[in-house]
């Protein structure tokens, strides 16, 4: 797990109107019913939150919490290098 | 070929506001927080019959102003383009014979005779929230071309006479008419570059069709309704949002421009999701685009000209600066403008 995992827990548990259960960082969003809106959703918010933006390219590997928190951390290292590496 | 100029615009809105927990929603299934959330609409505007408004009356009144405002002689307007995504006209102040609701002599037939409006080439058009969009095409086709040198656009929306009251989607559209006059350009205004595409694919998401309410017990009369797919909300999300920054991106080519060099953003008004997805697919910061959605609901073809009108009333848009003009229509259609402004009269 990495630092980005607690607010996507957040994001998805909203955006997916599921309850305060325990969603394992490995488990299928897709069969927690996660679709294409709450998907806009979280990448949205996501962007707000992060100034990063997920691209479509990689909207399928948006799976799982896990999947998603790598996603977030790989593309703000891009953004920003030096504040992620410090 | 001539330069085009925005030269004025106005709109005319009910006075009607609906907020959310009207008495008028009473009969739909429970909403979810996420239904309320994806929209971001708390109030939207229905016309009040019993007080006179209708799509005629308020297209009426916002082109008296348009040509007040402007110094026009009616007689001097060579094109008139309306359009009206509900196919039942309700009014038409008395320049037909039949006072009743029907499909044709559309709207632009009653306003020309209205208005005296008799050197006018009047027609309507049709491509629901993209019309206005479409229209400003067309007017500007025939501006830069010089076969014209004034037009008029109207796009006039009475779309809560084809909400059904038991379905969901009755809580998204509001009824507004928005007008617009494009005039051979006198100075630095014009169409810079614009482009528009199609994709029928998933035409029935979003559909207007005879049927009978969704909920049974409420009035069980099969009606004209708009029609939102179960799961259409969702399907909206796999094509919506990249197709529209396409359309962007297309037409800042067609300008020879990038999108830094634009000024201020106007989008269609579905979602404040999608217009922010819209918005940062095409490297435009929040600062840049308003969102008029919580307040009016979805206006259809008038979101884009009254968020426009917004924009300039509000000291949004410089004097000649660039604005990209971009939404989608059901259908689906995409579209997008580049327009240099100049001097524009916002009455």
């Amino acid at each position: 797990m990495n630092k980005y995992h607690k607010t996507i827990r957040e994001y998805v548990i909203e955006a997916a109107e599921l309850d305060e259960q325990d969603i394992a960082p490995d488990e299928d969003l897709i069969t927690l019913g996660l679709d294409s809106l709450a998907g806009l959703e979280i990448t949205v918010n996501l962007e707000k939150k992060y100034g990063v933006k997920i691209p479509p390219s990689r909207y399928e590997e948006m799976t799982t919490i896990a999947a998603i928190s790598s996603i977030v951390e790989q593309l703000v290292a891009e953004k920003n290098p030096v504040a992620e590496l410090a | 070929m001539h330069r085009v100029k925005l030269a004025s615009i106005t709109c005319e809105l009910p006075t009607r506001k609906l907020a959310n927990d009207d008495p008028v929603f009473r009969n739909l299934p429970e909403m979810s927080n996420r239904w309320w959330r994806f929209w971001g609409i708390e109030k939207r505007g229905h016309y009040c019959p019993e007080r006179g408004e209708n799509e005629f009356s308020a297209a009426r009144t916002a082109i008296s102003r348009l040509l007040l405002n402007t110094d026009t002689d009616p007689k001097d307007v060579e094109l008139l383009v309306c359009s009206a995504s509900s196919p039942i006209l309700t009014d038409s102040g008395g320049t037909l014979p039949n006072t009743g609701p029907r499909l044709y002599p559309r709207l632009s037939r009653a306003l020309k005779d209205s208005l005296n409006m008799k050197n006018a080439l009047a027609w309507d058009s049709q491509m629901e929230c993209a019309s206005f969009l479409l229209n400003m095409k067309l007017a500007s086709c025939f501006i830069q071309q010089g076969k014209i040198k004034t037009a008029v656009i109207v796009c006039s929306e009475y779309v809560s006479n084809i909400l059904d009251p038991t379905a969901r989607s009755s809580t998204i559209f509001s009824d507004g008419c928005a007008a617009t006059l494009l005039t051979r350009s006198d100075d630095q205004s014009d169409l810079l570059g614009s482009a528009q595409h199609s994709n029928a694919d998933h035409y029935e998401i979003a559909t207007g069709k005879w049927r009978f309410p969704e909920r049974k017990g409420v009035d069980d009369r099969v009606k004209l309704y708009f029609t939102l797919q179960e799961e259409g909300q969702s399907k909206m999300q796999e094509f919506v949002p990249e197709n529209v920054p396409i359309a962007v991106n297309n037409a800042l080519k067609s300008a020879g421009m990038e999108s830094s060099q634009v000024d201020h953003f106007v989008f269609h008004q579905p979602s404040p999701l999608l217009v922010h997805a819209w918005a940062s697919s095409v490297g435009c910061p929040e600062h840049k685009y308003l969102q008029t959605m919580k307040d009016n609901g979805v206006m259809v073809s008038v979101s884009i000209p009254y968020t426009l009108h917004t924009a300039l009333r509000t000291g949004k848009i410089p004097n000649d600066g660039v604005v990209v003009l971009a939404g989608a229509s059901t259908g689906w259609g995409f579209a997008a403008q580049v327009w240099r402004m100049g001097n524009v009269v916002a009455c």
